[in-house]
């Protein structure tokens, strides 16, 4: 049944994504919401949950994103596997390390981005927005993402709460 | 001497007599300069004025607490009242703006001979270094894969994926774009190409020929894509380097592509003039 959440909670950040934040004033530079799930996935889930709700996130990014058939999978895949890295070397549940896993984590997916376009789109690429797109995400990471995490474990904890009642009820 | 009775009169008309001629001394002498009576004011009248103010104030409140529960209730009405006029003359501006954007987009629609199918935009890509829009238009409505998207103001882009009831576009200032394209004053020919800003560049345009800030960009119409003489950008500026054979031009698109709501996809198209509609 987590399945159901995880998979539910992507497909309404993705369509917040695409439809209610672009349309924000401030919201423009957001950064991608899918990162805070993935991170989530990575620091508190084990792989049997984490890696098919990655692999269904990444094909549904790459079907709506013009990038090439694979992008979203290859970074978010990439961050699960370095999240779960990180997760044996640090306290994941410290505060500090908290406030910065998600803006780490956003940097991290834009510089997959960046290395993709500097090896297979060298010519067409222009570099000038760049610093810009990047700092507005990793701010807004540093503000949100430890809330967005927080809410993602509150979430987690009340379906978990309530699946148990039914199946004990049962 | 005098019988009881006669003493009682006799007094009376006395004191009758006394309280007249008091009453008619004191009438004549209404304000005097010293009176008894403005002691008893001077001592009375501080509370009076306490009990009256505090009279005053205890009404005041009394009054004021049922003022304020109508005027409470009167004001929760006025706000819902005023809430729906809000939300109407929302509705009503709404309606307004996109009266003028359909007409527009029918009047620019007139310019087209060829069969044309309107699209609402209902969503963009979820990545900042990609720009392409999701349409509510798919192949059950005839779009295919290719098809160029325009507004009045000029091109949006390509559709590059047609699902069964929606698309996918690509647009000019992505990256991955490239339109042929004319400058409209001396039909020096280049190609635009997205940068996945606000802005696109026109590439191999060669330095010789002569290209100025505020030039149109228009479509080719050799890319096979897009018909022939469609606003494309303005030129926002021309960097000299000092080397290379070619212009390296920055064009501002004239279609905004933050606000786009509506789109045009040409199925099949022949335009009407529409290089004097933009020349004029």
């Amino acid at each position: 049944m987590n399945y159901l959440l995880y998979i539910f909670s992507c497909l309404v950040l993705i369509l917040i994504q695409t439809t209610v934040i672009h349309d924000l004033p401030l919201f423009n530079g957001f950064y991608d919401l899918l990162t805070v799930v993935v991170i989530f996935l990575g620091l508190y889930r084990n792989l049997r949950e984490g890696v098919p709700v990655i692999l269904f996130a990444g094909f549904i990014m790459d079907n709506l994103s013009n990038g090439p058939f694979g992008f979203y999978l290859t970074v978010y895949l990439w961050l699960y596997a370095c999240i779960r890295w990180c997760s044996v070397y640090f306290n994941v549940r410290s505060t500090l390390f908290l406030a910065f896993i998600v803006p780490a984590g956003v940097l991290f997916e834009n510089i997959i981005f960046l290395c993709s376009f500097a090896v297979f789109n060298a010519d067409s690429f222009h570099y000038s927005d760049i610093y810009s797109v990047v700092t507005e995400q990793v701010i807004w990471a540093m503000i949100t993402g430890p809330f967005c995490l927080m809410l993602l474990s509150f979430s987690h904890s009340i379906w978990n709460r309530r699946f148990n009642m039914q199946i004990s009820e049962q | 001497m005098f019988s009881k009775k006669t003493v009682m009169i006799i007094g009376v008309i006395i004191i009758v007599s006394v309280n007249i001629i008091f009453l008619s001394v004191s009438s004549k002498y209404r304000y005097p300069a010293y009176s008894s009576g403005r002691v008893a004011l001077n001592v009375v009248a501080p509370f009076q004025d306490v009990i009256t103010n505090t009279m005053r104030f205890a009404t005041n409140i009394w009054r004021h607490y049922f003022f304020l529960v109508s005027a409470a209730r009167e004001n929760d009405n006025l706000k819902k009242e005023l809430s729906s006029y809000i939300q109407k003359s929302n509705e009503y501006h709404e309606i307004e703006l996109s009266n003028i954007r359909l007409r527009n987009l029918f009047d620019f629609r007139q310019n087209i001979t060829g069969q044309v199918v309107a699209a609402e935009v209902i969503g963009v890509d979820p990545s900042p270094w990609y720009r392409t829009i999701v349409i509510n238009k798919g192949k059950s409505d005839g779009i295919r894969k290719g098809m160029p998207v325009v507004i009045p103001e000029g091109v949006v882009g390509q559709v590059i994926d047609a699902g069964n009831h929606s698309s996918k576009v690509l647009l000019v200032i992505d990256q991955n774009s490239a339109v042929d394209a004319l400058v409209q004053r001396n039909r020096v020919r280049g190609i635009v190409k997205g940068i996945s800003s606000d802005k696109c560049i026109l590439k191999y345009v060669v330095r010789r020929h002569d290209i100025g800030a505020g030039d149109i960009i228009i479509t080719s119409g050799f890319d096979g894509v897009f018909p022939k003489g469609l606003s494309i950008g303005y030129v926002e500026k021309i960097s000299q380097s000092s080397s290379g054979l070619f212009h390296e031009v920055e064009i501002t698109p004239y279609a905004d592509f933050e606000k786009i709501e509506e789109v045009l996809v040409l199925k099949s198209f022949s335009m009407n003039n529409p290089e004097d509609k933009k020349g004029q």
